[in-house]
């Protein structure tokens, strides 16, 4: 790759098309991998395409550029505790609508970080609840028959439907 | 997306960060979520104690929801076991050989990573379990069903809590093996652990009659910890560690064969070591090393030892019992934080000069701390402050700490304390206070002018 890029071009899944530094892309095992390739030498204009939807690419670049510096060069402990502050404030965002595309987009970038972060996000949501409360944060359909719910609650006794 | 649409292994990683009662709600929502939750790789049994009087129908019921787990999601979990923890009561005295037999074949059947056997409310202390009777609340097993295990290729991490064994020395060789937890242990007459390069760490608690541990090819252990099972009839045990170059962390505490030789031998040549405790060992008179790295060192109640000879250039942490009083300390490092415990009894007015020419030794380190059982055993007898022997000129921090007393003193009690401590350091910059059981603390500024 030719030391002249700062930043990289990629396609989101719907074809949008999106910007990315270098420094923010090496979050990524396979963005890296994208970035020692060929394709985004200067004369090259072939776009690579990454399989997530552009409302979660959007999600995943601001988490990479914040995370960048720090991933780069180390930081202060007061430096780790702002960024902590930024990520509880990041993932406030819709269950249904983007935090487990954000699981998926970290799981398939191999960003460890983030698919940490949205994994406690998301078990965080369900500390305390009951099992209606979780149905209904998660948009879950109690799909059992009566009669199957009947021999769950005799193989959970300790564990209640409601 | 919904959560049921994530591929089972993010759906387990997420189980994996709740509390395993929490997980299990997985199986109720709904039946992908059910199917998801059959094949979580982590399999916990807590044995309840309800208040029945039936002990042997309680048990029957546990066994029983035990192997009908089993028989459920084995077939789902298939040779890829990541955890299997049993925490079990000691408040009735129950035997489990049933239980343990299915566990232990179930974990090396699936590939067991993990394997817990835990009495979670268990405490190790040194002033009470000699009078507890160990015997009730010790899960006996037969150590036919140990082999297999202490040679598996899988297993990770192990942690035996009171398991008892009929007299067996064991022999551990799990190539990846990388966290060992004995404690409370009976009948392991000798635990020798070989083949485990991947070993990080090694406690050994409390465990009755064991004579010896042996580990050998500890290439990259850092952390080793021994602690003596009671103080009065302890068996002395034998350590063997010298074949562990990666060593950060060594604690002892309590009966070993822990000479001056020994320890000098096993420390020498430790390029990472952080960090030495060394509590109630009987046969050590003299601690004579040098390491570069060393960060923290813990002396405590050893009653024969007579010299500290140290040259560690980078500690930064020296705890120390005030036990022996002419004890000549050599080159601890201006950085250092001192922290002398007096636990037995206060310097009285004829041990005072004693007391007084003990802590000029520490003029020139950074931080000096007192432990006291009591504020009050500070205050110098008046006779005692006419003479201003050995007064610690360069000191500038210098903290006082109390374990029993709640608040820190007032009134005429705060003005003794602090005459005794101005007395004994005459240019402090700051002195404080500190309750250790209600975490208080006070802190006095001084400033000077020119």
């Amino acid at each position: 790759m030719s030391s002249s890029v700062e930043a990289i071009t990629v396609l989101s899944s719907d074809g949008d098309e999106f910007k990315i530094t270098v420094s923010a892309a090496k979050l990524s095992k396979p963005l890296n991998w994208m970035l020692e390739d060929v394709c985004f030498s200067d004369d090259c204009d072939e776009v690579p395409t990454i399989e997530v939807n552009s409302k979660t690419l959007v999600k995943v670049i601001e988490y990479c550029e914040k995370h960048a510096p720090r991933a780069n060069s180390g930081a202060s402990d007061s430096d780790a505790e702002e960024l902590k502050k930024w990520d509880i404030e990041f993932m406030k965002m819709d269950v249904k609508d983007i935090l487990f595309h954000i699981l998926m987009a970290a799981n398939y970038l191999h960003m460890e970080g983030l698919y940490d972060l949205a994994c406690q996000t998301a078990a965080d949501l369900m500390k305390g609840m009951t099992v209606s409360q979780i149905r209904k944060i998660f948009h879950i359909k109690n799909d059992f028959s009566s009669e199957e719910q009947e021999q769950l609650r005799r193989q959970h006794p300790g564990c209640s439907f409601d | 997306m919904a959560l049921e649409d994530l591929p089972d292994h993010l759906i387990h990683k997420i189980m994996h960060l709740l509390p395993y009662e929490e997980a299990a709600k997985f199986s109720v929502l709904s039946k992908s979520l059910y199917s998801s939750w059959l094949s979580f790789p982590t399999l916990n049994f807590s044995y309840k104690s309800t208040s029945s009087e039936d002990v042997s129908h309680e048990y029957q019921t546990f066994f029983n929801n035990f192997q009908k787990t089993l028989q459920l999601r084995g077939p789902y979990i298939k040779g890829s076991l990541h955890n299997l923890s049993i925490y079990y009561c000691r408040d009735r005295s129950i035997v489990y050989p049933k239980v343990f037999d299915a566990l232990l074949n179930f974990a090396i059947e699936n590939k067991v990573k993990e394997l817990n056997i835990t009495e979670p409310n268990n405490k190790c202390d040194f002033y009470w379990r000699d009078m507890r009777h160990l015997d009730d609340f010790i899960l006996n097993v037969n150590n036919d069903s140990l082999g297999p295990l202490f040679s598996s290729q899988f297993l990770t991490v192990l942690k035996f809590i009171g398991v008892g064994v009929p007299s067996f020395d064991a022999f551990i060789a799990c190539p990846k093996l990388e966290e060992l937890l004995f404690k409370t242990c009976d009948g392991f007459q000798t635990i020798n652990v070989s083949s485990s390069s991947s070993l990080k760490k090694v406690a050994v608690e409390c465990c009755r009659g064991l004579k010896g541990i042996q580990i050998l090819d500890g290439k990259v252990l850092h952390s080793f910890m021994f602690e003596g099972h009671g103080i009065a009839k302890q068996q002395r045990c034998a350590l063997d560690i010298s074949d562990c170059p990666a060593l950060r962390v060594l604690k002892l505490n309590g009966k070993t064969t822990t000479t001056d030789r020994w320890l000098n031998r096993t420390v020498r040549d430790l390029r990472y070591f952080e960090e030495l405790k060394i509590w109630y060992c009987d046969m050590l008179e003299k601690v004579e090393f040098e390491n570069y790295n060393l960060k923290k060192l813990d002396l405590y109640c050893c009653v024969k030892l007579k010299e500290v000879v140290v040259d560690v250039p980078n500690l930064l942490e020296f705890y120390y019992d005030y036990s022996s009083m002419s004890l000549p300390i050599s080159n601890l490092p201006a950085k250092c934080i001192v922290n002398i415990k007096f636990l037995c009894e206060p310097p009285w007015i004829s041990t005072i000069f004693l007391f007084k020419r003990f802590l000029s030794y520490f003029n020139h380190v950074k931080e000096l701390s007192l432990s006291y059982v009591k504020f009050e055993e500070m205050i110098f007898p008046k006779e005692s402050l006419r003479y201003n022997l050995y007064p610690i000129y360069e000191l500038r921090h210098l903290k006082l700490e109390s374990l029993l007393d709640l608040s820190i003193p007032s009134g005429r009690t705060l003005t003794r304390v602090l005459k005794s401590l101005i007395h004994l350091v005459p240019k402090p910059s700051t002195i404080t206070l500190y309750t250790g059981i209600t975490e208080r603390i006070s802190t006095l500024n001084f400033e000077y002018g020119n």
